[in-house]
């Protein structure tokens, strides 16, 4: 209970109960030696008292005279303190009595001794010549003693009160001394915690002054807030520069960035963000932006906003995606965007910042290109099909027949048309598979079955040039555009085959390694310099400049290849292996189970 | 004799397809400079299979498709998209491709493959 009162008040306890119990104890202490003392006297005056009247009435006893005795007797009255006297015969019988005496017989008076609190008493045989002739009974009434007690106890009271008051000053005094500062300390905590002010200081000069252990306390206290108002400074100072860059940052992007909280309020918008939605950017923060944000037809339009991919990304994903953006004025804006969900401390989604740009112009020169591309096809091949068409004509000998020198040239002009051809298709082809990346026609396939149709593909080209094939294979299911995957596989088996001399052996295989599916074309060739490894999988980039000639490439079909692994999200590339030759590896990904829908 | 209508907006293709037709024998072959004169000339005397240029001037391919299988007369002639497109939608009502530039020497056997296999087709 003690435990639970302010310092303040246990303080004033404990030094008033210590005043007391002291003052108590003395008290007791005293009073107890003056009940003995009083006690003593009182006994000792009765006793002497009693030998005079013993002695004074053996003769009237003798001779019965009673009125003498009575005398003697009322002698005694003049002791105030006396309440009865009595003289008994020497067989017990009463003889005189005084005060509360009754005419009991000795026998009945010993038998009923009175409170030795309240009275005393005392027996005297009284005697003649030696004989004992009566008894003498005298009881003496305390009163002397308990007036005395009472005396003793009103000055206990009148010395405790002094006391307890002396001991409240005292407690007061130290009460100032102990508990004032940790009051004050408490309350410039308090304040500290409620008020987030650091500036304010306990301060000892006023209250306290000294070395004891409070002004350490309180030295040390003013010490940490000094420290914790500096690192404040220092914090507030970091975050204001850091809040400014990033401002900066956010509004010097070209890109429109916005955060929205987890009911897709706006929470901040960048400049750029907001001309390209055609808003100004306090009409937008604090405004839920979802029903704002997407073109009418746009799936996002329809969905709720814990269904919308970009107002609501799942729990700590980052997607991005093209969507369909609606400025104020209605109309649609293609974009690109990246939505991440943005995690608070404990790590719920707390919101979703989005990042977008404008891909209007990107869309419309991506059209033109397709056009342009559909274009040059057309205008390049149809004089080409012209030109090979006469040349095929011209060299089959139907139109006559010609000279040596004339059908060497026309091979020569054949063999040029045909590769302009292949060089204008795998242009082309290239340019498609980089502009459509996205669009593969990916289904589950048998890896094995892939590398077989592949190696059979291009068993004439070997057969003619008396390179065998040998082929390798583990199954294993990939998820690949079948056709594209024949394409890049037909590119790096053309290739070993037509850089392995006579009598040589390309060997293809296949094998799952951690997670993925290794395809590896070896040639025992010319192979190719270290320092070109990297540089075949350019465009129009040969290990030698007459190869294009010699060989027959384009210079695309390595881009090309690499262009289709990277689409499949896998790698590709060159290396020199041991007893010389090319080693190509291509490394693409198993089908996984979230693959196919 | 097989009779084969060549539509082409370009008369050096033109002469070269024909060319073949006339080399490999046994084709009477006709020509036609534009989708209209083809189509004019097809429903005047429907031929047995028509080549078809894709990309033409004023009147293209598919609308030269529509207009020739909109005509009862030349509803069940094959046509054969003679076609330097690489961007083909898949849904063409057309009965094969020959992608240019083409091979004036093997294109007859390369057309009659193509009707063959859609006389199979035809008559499963």
């Amino acid at each position: 209970m003690i435990r639970n009162l302010p310092i303040r008040l246990r303080i004033t306890f404990i030094v008033m109960t210590a005043a007391t119990v002291a003052l108590l104890i003395a008290c007791a202490a005293f009073m107890a030696h003056e009940i003995t003392t009083t006690h003593e006297t009182d006994e000792r005056n009765l006793s002497i008292l009693a030998d005079v009247v013993a002695a004074n009435s053996s003769a009237a006893l003798i001779f019965r005279d009673a009125d003498a005795a009575r005398d003697i007797l009322s002698a005694v009255r003049a002791q105030q303190a006396i309440v009865s006297a009595a003289i008994f015969t020497g067989d017990g019988a009463p003889f005189v009595t005084y005060g509360t005496h009754a005419q009991d017989s000795l026998a009945i008076v010993r038998a009923k001794p009175p409170s030795r609190w309240k009275m005393i008493e005392t027996y005297r045989t009284i005697r003649f010549r030696g004989d004992a002739i009566g008894t003498l009974h005298i009881v003496a009434d305390h009163r002397f003693l308990r007036q005395r007690l009472k005396r003793d106890v009103a000055i206990t009271v009148a010395i405790l009160c002094c006391t307890l008051f002396v001991a409240l000053l005292v407690a007061m005094y130290l009460q100032r001394e102990i508990s004032a500062p940790l009051v004050r300390l408490a309350g410039t905590a308090r304040k500290v915690t409620t008020e987030k002010n650091y500036s304010v200081r306990v301060g000892t000069g006023a209250i306290h002054s000294g070395r004891d252990e409070m002004h350490a306390v309180i030295d040390a206290f003013d010490g940490m807030l000094a420290e914790v108002e500096r690192q404040q400074a220092t914090l507030e100072d970091n975050v204001a520069s850091r809040t400014a860059e990033l401002q900066m940052i956010l509004n010097s992007a070209a890109e429109g960035i916005f955060g929205l909280d987890r009911d897709g309020a706006v929470t901040f918008i960048n400049p750029s963000a907001a001309t390209l939605l055609g808003w100004r950017m306090q009409d937008l923060v604090g405004r839920p932006l979802h029903p704002l944000l997407h073109a009418e037809d746009s799936p996002e339009h329809a969905a709720d906003l814990a269904a919308c991919v970009v107002c609501s990304a799942a729990d700590g994903a980052t997607s991005s995606h093209t969507a369909s953006f609606r400025r104020s004025d209605g109309t649609a804006m293609p974009v690109e965007l990246t939505a991440a969900t943005i995690d608070d401390a404990s790590g719920n989604a707390a919101g979703v910042v989005v990042t977008f740009r404008d891909i209007t112009e990107r869309l419309q020169v991506e059209r033109m290109k397709d056009e342009f591309v559909s274009t040059v096809s057309h205008e390049l091949r149809t004089p080409l099909t012209s030109i090979r068409g006469a040349l095929t004509i011209l060299s089959s000998g139907t139109m006559g027949s010609l000279s040596a020198k004339g059908h060497r040239m026309i091979a020569i002009a054949v063999a040029n048309s045909e590769r302009l051809t292949r060089l204008i298709n795998d242009l082309l082809d290239l340019e498609k598979i980089q502009t459509a990346a996205m669009t593969l026609q990916r289904r589950p396939l048998n890896a094995e079955q892939v590398l077989q149709l592949a190696v059979e593909g291009v068993q004439p080209l070997g057969e003619r040039t008396k390179v065998s094939l040998r082929l390798d294979a583990e199954p294993a299911e990939l998820h690949a555009d079948s056709d594209r995957l024949q394409q890049m596989l037909a590119n790096l088996l053309t290739n070993a085959i037509k850089f392995s001399s006579e009598h040589a052996v390309v060997e293809v295989k296949g094998f799952v390694k951690e997670g993925d599916y290794v395809i590896t074309v070896r040639d025992r060739g010319r192979g190719i310099p270290a320092d070109k490894l990297e540089i075949v999988f350019e465009r129009f980039q040969q290990v030698d400049a007459s190869d294009s000639r010699d060989k027959g490439g384009t210079g695309l079909g390595l881009a090309i290849s690499r262009s289709i692994v990277t689409a499949h999200g896998g790698t590709i590339y060159a290396s020199i292996p041991e007893g010389g030759g090319t080693l190509f590896t291509v490394t693409l990904p198993l089908l996984s189970d979230g693959d196919v829908a | 004799m097989k009779r084969i209508l060549i539509i082409d907006d370009d008369p050096d293709i033109r002469e070269i397809a024909m060319t073949g037709f006339e080399i490999a024998g046994g084709w009477e072959a006709r020509e036609a400079a534009s989708g209209l004169e083809g189509v004019k000339l097809a429903r005047s005397n429907p031929p047995d299979v028509i080549l078809l240029d894709v990309m033409m001037p004023e009147m293209d391919g598919p609308t030269t498709v529509a207009l020739l299988q909109n005509d009862a007369r030349t509803r069940n002639v094959p046509i054969i998209y003679l076609t330097a497109k690489i961007h083909l939608t898949g849904r063409e009502r057309v009965c094969g491709f020959i992608s240019k530039p083409f091979n004036p020497l093997t294109l007859p056997a390369d057309v009659e493959a193509i009707m063959s296999r859609t006389a199979r087709v035809v008559a499963q």
